[in-house]
């Protein structure tokens, strides 16, 4: 092949490359677009203090869903962080056996269930025997989705590690387990931040699964076994509705709920920034 | 146990093997290494001169799918023996390796102290203090970093975090000191300057430092093992190895012809 056939072909692919990024970006930023022109026009401050109100009463916020999305989150990062990463530590440090082996398999298959299986697991197991919804299942649930993305990102965090380090460690006489806790996960952190962050974005913008957990709940409520109200719930809630206020709530609360996301996303980005090793 | 003291043997190996899976790395390895001097390993790649340091502080076994038989003494202790902890056999002999690989969660001054650290050994600031400023001094770089201390190791230069390593190694005193490759990643500047380190060291410690650069070992060991295939071929004075070998194949590798 020569240099001009190669000149055509290289121009031709980044056409091809720049095309996708742009019918990607399109619809990302008339998504972005159309939140931002009908979501800000329905935000005002009741919309965070307030409950909210039956159709045709003016007025009433979503206060009670912004408050319970972020208690589901810290139940299912209280459950979904701590096996996740113990997990990803697991299958980098132990591995190399067949426990290790069915764990990464285990976790790669977890993380291809869709959510709304998971939902109705959840109602099986928990929802059922307490016999209410409750903030608890949807934290369970939650916690469930959470677990495989953050098993993932700590494997890939702790291969990033080179071997070398971990023996400097354990040629000064360190035992195995500390060389983890002092050496690897710190050294690892970033990625490991940037992965908790990823894996909380995703949970928040979860709806199928609550939906046979959490449930939703006007009122406030912080008692766990108790149904939550969360965003996504509620903007599905109210995007049904036939009622205009509902409606132009539900727009808002999109709004509110992708700025969250985006604000995780983009702190995610900054912790992977952070140094590491360049081997 | 008389005789042994008056050759101050301080590593001594008997009937040594190891293995990475079904392949034999190290085939009978008998060998001891005297107190307080620099000896020098050296042989082609693959000879399992590498393997053999590792032995030393247990490393080997860390790797999954080795193996190891045969005993090993630093001094009278047989540290492949029973209820001998390896991670107690480790704080007693420091190692360096082949590239740099200093704690990049820590900052240089941390770095050199992380033995102390890691292992919740207690000290006053002063005492801290100190121990880095010897350590370094003895790594020959601390009038180079004196003023950087807190600063990240990625911030020095290849040979700086490699003397940096040598500091970190001896900050905790240890009585064995191996070198795997020390200068093998490194420019000839600081390779010149970590050899003079190394000599500096030579009478406080004893050294065993592995090596593909048969003109470094001649430089600076006094005692050299040549290794072929697994085996230790000879050892002895490097001055008569690198003058008057006695058999064939280490002269052919000295002079070049293989290897």
């Amino acid at each position: 092949m020569n240099y001009r056939v190669r000149k055509i072909i290289s121009n031709i692919m980044l056409f091809l490359c720049t095309l996708s990024f742009i019918i990607g970006s399109f619809f990302l930023f008339w998504i972005l677009g159309d939140l931002l022109r009908k979501g800000i026009s329905s935000i005002n401050l009741n919309l965070f203090i307030e409950l909210p109100k039956p159709p045709g009463v003016p007025g009433g916020g979503i206060a009670n869903a912004i408050v319970g999305t972020f208690v589901l989150a810290i139940i299912a990062s209280s459950i979904g962080i701590p096996i996740g990463i113990l997990s990803g530590i697991y299958i980098v440090e132990y591995g190399n056996n067949k426990i290790s082996f069915w764990t990464r398999f285990i976790s790669e298959v977890l993380s291809g269930i869709p959510t709304i299986i998971i939902g109705v697991f959840v109602y099986i197991l928990v929802v059922i025997p307490m016999k209410r919804f409750s903030a608890l299942a949807g934290g369970i649930a939650l916690s469930i989705i959470m677990i495989p993305t953050i098993t993932k990102v700590t494997e890939e965090s702790l291969k990033m590690i080179p071997n070398s380090v971990r023996e400097a460690s354990y040629a000064l006489g360190v035992p195995k387990w500390r060389t983890i806790i002092k050496i690897v996960l710190p050294s690892a952190s970033s990625g490991l931040v940037t992965g908790i962050m990823t894996a909380l974005a995703r949970i928040m913008g979860e709806t199928a699964p609550l939906l046979f957990t959490s449930l939703n709940n006007s009122f406030w409520n912080i008692r766990l076994d108790q149904p939550i109200a969360s965003l996504t719930v509620q903007i599905f809630n109210y995007a049904m509705s036939p009622y205009k206020e509902w409606k132009s709530i539900a727009w808002a609360g999109a709004f509110i709920l992708v700025l969250i996301i985006l604000i995780l996303n983009v702190l995610a980005k900054y912790y992977a920034r952070k140094r590491g090793y360049y081997e | 146990m008389q005789e042994k003291e008056v050759i101050m043997s301080k590593i001594r190996t008997e009937n040594l093997s190891a293995w990475f899976g079904s392949l034999q790395i190290l085939k009978n390895i008998n060998i001891e290494i005297k107190k307080n001097i620099l000896t020098a390993i050296i042989g082609p790649s693959g000879c399992g001169k590498t393997t053999l340091l590792r032995c030393f502080n247990r490393l080997h076994e860390l790797t999954p799918g080795t193996k190891i038989e045969g005993k090993v003494f630093l001094d009278d202790l047989n540290i492949y023996g029973d209820n001998v902890d390896p991670v107690l056999i480790r704080r007693r002999i420091g190692m360096v390796f082949q590239r740099p690989n200093l704690f990049f969660n820590m900052n240089i001054y941390e770095n050199v102290i992380s033995g102390y650290i890691l292992n919740r050994k207690k000290l006053s600031k002063e005492e801290l203090d100190n121990i880095v400023e010897k350590s370094l001094r003895l790594a020959g770089i601390w009038e180079e970093i004196k003023d950087r201390l807190r600063d990240h190791p990625s911030e020095l230069s290849g040979g700086q975090q490699q003397r940096v390593c040598i500091a970190r190694a001896l900050a905790v005193e240890p009585e064995v000191l191996l070198m795997d490759e020390p200068t093998s990643a490194l420019d000839p500047i600081s390779t010149y300057k970590v050899e003079d380190t190394i000599m500096s060291l030579k009478n406080h410690v004893t050294i065993i430092i592995v090596t593909h650069n048969m003109q470094q070992a001649a430089r600076i060991s006094d005692e050299t093992i040549f290794m072929y295939m697994g085996e230790v071929i000879e050892m002895g004075k490097t001055s008569e190895i690198f003058t008057r070998p006695k058999k064939k194949l280490t002269e052919d590798y000295i002079t070049g012809r293989f290897g």
